[in-house]
């Protein structure tokens, strides 16, 4: 049980991470004076560590559906959408307004009512 | 004005393709008893491995999709957007027979609590770029 809570953390920790690093390629991206098209991803090592991290993540993913409850799984998830806007603020100076957490937090609390049914 | 439109129509097709690609794989796996590397073999070339592909190729193409809106749009606000694929995903599911998805009343308010997440976040997420 406790392996499964694990695999639920690893997998948190992989794709938040991941999604970091998409919106830091993203971003180069824009930011780049070539003309630039989705090939152009391919040859950045930032996208293949996004991707690779997301792969873990997945990887891990599945490993924790084996063991735990589904819904619990989502709700534990759920997670992301906190983390993932509070490391954005961090490393992109993002900034989110007081209304704008509110809407993050009731997303969250709806994800782990749907979890609880 | 309509670049913002752009980068929200990328978005919206990611968050399309990602809940596709869910309930495909889902199909996909609703014979499958137990996700081992057996199963997938032996899954393959009947008419799962069609719902596996097919899922595994929405989820490329969404993620193509994610990275053109990450361009020019602020991850903290955009990446909430994604929690929409739980009430689509659950639309589809009650729309698909075979999957036996049954109303709820719980799953329902936190579908709406949900969307209403979303309302507070959206308008932000379509006028404020990063300035980075």
């Amino acid at each position: 049980m406790n392996l499964a809570y694990a695999a639920v953390i690893v997998t948190i920790a992989f794709t938040v991470i991941s999604q970091l690093l998409q919106k830091r390629v993203a971003h180069q991206c824009a930011s780049s004076k070539a003309n630039t098209g989705l090939h152009w991803y391919l040859q950045q090592p930032t996208f293949w560590l996004a991707l690779a991290c997301l792969s873990i993540g997945m990887l891990f993913w599945l490993y924790a559906l084996t063991m735990l409850d589904v819904s619990k799984a989502y709700s534990l998830l759920s997670a992301n959408y906190l983390l993932v806007p509070l490391f954005a603020q961090i490393w992109f100076r993002e900034k989110l307004t007081s209304l704008q957490w509110l809407g993050i937090g009731a997303l969250i609390v709806g994800l782990i009512m749907i979890g609880r049914s | 004005m309509l670049r913002k439109h752009i980068q929200l129509g990328w978005v919206a097709a990611s968050i399309v393709l990602v809940s596709a690609a869910q309930l495909l794989l889902k199909l996909a796996a609703q014979n499958i008893d137990s996700i081992t590397f057996a199963t997938v073999i032996d899954a393959l070339g009947t008419r799962n491995s069609i719902y596996l592909i097919s899922g595994l190729c929405c989820y490329l193409i969404s993620m193509a999709c994610w990275l053109k809106a990450l361009e020019k749009l602020p991850l903290s606000t955009t990446y909430p957007l994604l929690a929409l694929s739980y009430p689509l995903v659950y639309l589809g599911a009650l729309a698909l027979p075979s999957l036996h998805e049954t109303f709820n009343m719980l799953r329902l308010s936190g579908m709406l609590l949900i969307m209403l997440g979303i309302v507070l976040l959206a308008p932000r997420a379509s006028t404020r770029f990063d300035k980075k």
